[in-house]
């Protein structure tokens, strides 16, 4: 077994009998960041929502372990409380319930306790602080009505209280303007040193806030480049083009 | 009384899906709802009313018993002769909580509720009656703003009639909240009347059916005149063999002009072998109206598990946090704060106790 925080090894992975992974491998280390680039329809997105769990998604070969341990074995939520997490590309809405609610209750599952309220609001502000957010939010319902910048910093506001050993973070910078993107890469960068960092995206913007260990190319299902990230400056002044494969 | 009264042929609309024969009390013995005031600093009294404060209509300008051809008013009325009277005058800072405790075989109560200023005030029912009856009428005066929040957690083993007929003054606003998850078999019928124009009426309405609940409601709106507006939200989230019917009859009488009105029902079935029904009605005889109804049924989101999930929940921890957001959901359309608040807490109270047993 590989000692990486996550080892994906030679990953298929199929939605309605639609193969999308086609045999990806990626490790990262504790304290790593890594981004994955690549066109629409790469298979980015799928691969979050693979190692998250989402049940339309099956894996047909290869494997996804996590700390040591085959995720496939466990439940979406245990994944969470094991320290997976995924910033969603579309956040879902839930109405009726509160984003102060929703968090201290997803901090005592994650956490295995429910958190001292005085405590739990002064790690809250601090988090809501740095990430520029009003109090508000809290009284709000989930992602009901938010904008995107809003459903953005919501999903980093969580990542900050959860303090995941793994987050992946799919298009966190989609549909940011310039002084959100800030907010949220000062959110990603206080992140724990430990942790290891998986951002999905199409642009180098935030990759100079948010400086990657590697770089990796995604196409048709695979990781197909890898390197530094001089890379991604070379996609966002090239494009994929030279990338393709050569077509007869 | 009403024993004189046949009993309405299963064709007429509003006791097609629950027949009087299943709600009518079968004991001519009844008690009185208890009623009693709390909060309210001696500003506000609790007295006995005269039956002819009670303002009923169907369809048409005001009218009192014995001259409306309905046998549940007739039936409440009968068993009922020393109503309550409520009034609120002035600008009311905390929430009027009135506790209505029915007890015996036959309990009923009937409660008139006058404003004239601003108040919120909360009903809660409760008590192991094995028939419980319930008619509350009121008036809304011009320009003044009342919040009705009713929290019915009568025993599972009661069966409840509940009839409201609320009029609503000139740039007034009523809005009043109904947390339906008491009874194990209710039969509702409220109406408002929009009067005079800048009137507004909002209404919200959750209702938890379990076990074999059966959850009956007619709400009526009645704009009589123009520029008037009022919303509708029903959210039902029926589990096991439960049933509920949710009824939105919608009138704009002719020449109201500028009427703005919405309703919505929202079914969310959690279990194969429950049931919801939501029928919307409208009745538009104006010609520049805003009348919009929807009705939606459907199960658990998956994509809403799988995000809960996804943040440590387990799976019946989220779907509980699904259900208690969609039921709450309900009371958006209403502005003040503190009904909201109210409703809210007995919602989760309610479903807290529920997951218990």
């Amino acid at each position: 077994m590989a000692g990486g925080l996550l080892d994906v090894k030679g990953l298929h992975a199929t939605v309605e009998e639609t193969e999308i992974l086609r045999g990806v491998d990626l490790t990262i280390n504790a304290g790593e960041v890594h981004a994955i680039m690549g066109l629409n329809g790469a298979g980015k997105s799928t691969l979050a929502s693979v190692i998250m769990g989402h049940p339309d998604y099956e894996i047909t070969e290869g494997s996804v372990h996590y700390d040591g341990q085959d995720l496939t074995e466990l439940e979406v939520h245990e994944r969470a409380r094991s320290g997976l997490f995924l910033s969603f590309q579309y956040p879902h809405a839930i109405p009726g319930v509160q984003v102060g609610t929703f968090l201290r209750k997803s901090v005592a599952a994650v956490r295995g306790e429910a958190p001292k309220a005085r405590a739990f609001r002064q790690e809250l502000q601090a988090a809501m602080d740095v990430l520029g957010m009003d109090r508000s939010f809290l009284s709000r319902y989930v992602n009901d009505g938010f904008s995107g910048g809003e459903k953005k910093r919501l999903e980093i506001l969580q990542m900050l209280l959860l303090q995941p050993r793994m987050a992946l973070l799919d298009e966190t910078d989609s549909g940011l303007d310039i002084d959100a993107l800030k907010a949220v890469a000062q959110g990603i960068n206080s992140l724990s040193k430990d942790s290891g960092v998986l951002l999905i995206t199409h642009y180098n913007r935030l990759l100079e806030l948010v400086v990657p260990d590697v770089v990796h190319v995604m196409i048709d299902g695979r990781i197909i480049q890898s390197g530094g990230p001089e890379l991604a400056q070379r996609l966002e002044a090239d494009g994929y083009e030279w990338l393709m494969p050569a077509t007869a | 009384m009403s024993t004189a009264m046949e009993d309405p042929s299963s064709a007429v609309h509003l006791w097609r899906s629950t027949p009087w024969s299943w709600m009518r009390p079968e004991d001519a013995d009844s008690t009185a709802v208890r009623m009693v005031l709390h909060d309210a600093a001696g500003s506000v009294s609790l007295n006995e009313g005269s039956p002819d404060l009670f303002p009923v209509v169907v369809d048409g300008p005001e009218t009192t018993l014995p001259d409306v051809d309905d046998i549940a008013r007739h039936t409440l009325a009968d068993l009922d002769t020393a109503p309550m009277h409520l009034s609120l005058e002035g600008h009311h800072e905390e929430v009027v909580n009135v506790d209505l405790r029915a007890a015996g075989h036959v309990a009923v109560g009937r409660l008139h509720i006058t404003c004239k200023g601003q108040a919120v005030v909360h009903l809660h029912l409760s008590g192991d009656a094995g028939w419980c009856g319930l008619h509350l009428t009121g008036k809304v005066a011009n320009g003044s703003h009342l919040s009705v929040v009713v929290t019915d957690e009568l025993h599972l083993e009661s069966r409840v009639v509940r009839c409201d007929d609320w009029r609503v003054g000139r740039d007034a606003t009523f809005e009043t909240g109904t947390l339906s998850v008491g009874g194990f078999r209710r039969k509702s019928d409220l109406r408002h009347h929009l009067d005079a124009t800048g009137g507004n009426v909002r209404i919200g309405l959750a209702v938890h059916g379990q076990g074999t609940r059966h959850d009956d409601h007619h709400v009526e709106i009645h704009h009589h005149v123009g520029h008037t507006s009022s919303s509708l939200v029903a959210n039902v989230a029926c589990g096991g063999r439960s049933r509920s019917v949710g009824t939105g009859r919608l009138v704009i009488d002719a020449g109201a002009d500028g009427t703005d009105a919405g309703q919505v029902f929202r079914n969310l079935l959690l279990s194969q072998g429950a049931r919801a029904d939501a029928i919307p009605e409208l009745e538009v005889l104006a010609d520049d109206v805003s009348a919009a109804h929807g009705a939606a049924s459907a199960s658990l989101d998956e994509e809403q598990l799988h995000y809960l999930m996804s943040r440590g929940l387990g799976p019946e921890e989220a779907a509980a946090m699904i259900v208690e957001g969609f039921l709450a959901d309900a009371f958006r359309p209403i502005a003040a704060a503190e009904a909201r608040r109210t409703l809210r807490d007995r919602l989760t109270v309610h479903l807290d106790c529920a997951r218990i047993t």
